[in-house]
């Protein structure tokens, strides 16, 4: 198995909205269902030395964290509310060494934009590594 | 002000395991917390996970290359004490830092006086391929272990695999207290505290 010496990041926040409202096991099986596309695009021959990992609010309350390393076994998706949602801000984080850093942009933009039009969701706002937006925030 | 940084490799479960320690030190031991959060990804996502269970987290961009971090974590450090003043300060790393070069920053640090705890590293227990294949960025995050939590325990069956894990990981660090955990079934915690505490 070939690793490469520096991590490869994807790391992007959008805004998603669904046409219908979704409870929590549909948006829970929607982000399983999401991770597994990832890992698809950043693993090789079902290895992901790194992490995937996906953090989503929606505007009534409820998050969502999955979160997937190593192989498909170890994926977790943890809930936080019970509300129903159909607008979601997302932030996904992708660090493999196993994928080129110019390919995994791609691949994963690309696996991203296909589920969600998939899904009948709608990506508003993608916007790939913000860190200048956060800097010195403080947060008490 | 104490201080307890917790490392790990990618996906080893530090955000889970930090979310459940600070539970444990918020309820039972009544510590004022606050956490440090540095994250390779420039899109912070274990600072928001962190944020929306209501705890004090400070982001620290910026990459996790030691440089960056020598000039970065004392500023925070020094503007938690100022504006939050907290009992405990948690440091997650990001997965490829090693707490050597942290503690060195720490050393080097004056006017805060800070009561640096043991070096807690986590080992994801699925991942003993890597650590057989002698993954450089495990290896390091292994040695500069005082106690390293063999984590996601919940997902082995067989529990001579568990032994070998621990075998791999004492050939490299022979010194470390090793205790196995799963962060995310909440079991071990508090004797990882009492580990950490006593």
């Amino acid at each position: 198995m070939k690793i490469l010496d520096k991590p490869s990041v994807f790391a992007a926040e959008m805004n998603l909205e669904f046409s219908k409202t979704r409870n929590m096991n549909e948006l829970k099986e929607f982000f399983r269902e999401l991770v597994l596309r990832l890992f698809e695009v950043s693993s090789i021959d079902d290895k992901l030395v790194g992490h995937i990992k996906i953090y989503s609010e929606g505007k009534n309350g409820s998050s969502i964290r999955a979160n997937l390393t190593g192989n498909v076994k170890n994926l977790t998706v943890i809930t936080n509310g019970n509300e129903e949602e159909s607008n979601l801000k997302v932030w996904i984080n992708v660090i493999t060494f196993m994928v080129k850093e110019e390919e995994l942009l791609k691949y994963v933009k690309d696996a991203i934009m296909k589920f969600v039009e998939d899904s009948k969701g709608i990506i508003k706002n993608f916007g790939l590594s913000i860190s200048d937006n956060h800097e010195n925030e403080l947060a008490f | 002000m104490q201080f307890l940084i917790v490392s790990g490799f990618f996906g080893s479960g530090k955000t889970t395991l930090i979310l459940e320690l600070a539970k444990e030190l918020f309820l039972n031991h009544k510590k004022k917390l606050a956490i440090i959060v540095n994250d390779i990804g420039e899109v912070g996502i274990d600072d928001k996970v962190m944020k929306s269970y209501g705890l004090n987290v400070k982001e620290m961009f910026g990459g996790c290359i030691c440089c960056e971090i020598a000039v970065n974590l004392p500023t925070t450090i020094r503007t938690l004490k100022e504006n939050y003043n907290p009992d405990l300060v948690i440091l997650e790393p990001s997965g490829v830092a090693d707490a050597f070069n942290v503690n060195k920053v720490l050393d080097s640090m004056d006017g805060i006086d800070l009561d640096v705890l043991p070096v807690v590293t986590l080992f994801d227990a699925t991942q003993l391929d890597l650590l057989l294949a002698s993954y450089p960025f495990i290896i390091k995050q292994l040695k500069s272990a005082d106690l390293v939590l063999i984590n996601k325990i919940d997902k082995i069956s067989d529990s001579s695999y568990l032994k070998d894990v621990e075998e791999e990981i004492r050939k490299i660090n022979g010194e470390a207290n090793i205790m196995r955990i799963s962060a995310l079934h909440k079991s071990n915690i508090n004797k990882v505290v009492e580990n950490l505490f006593s």
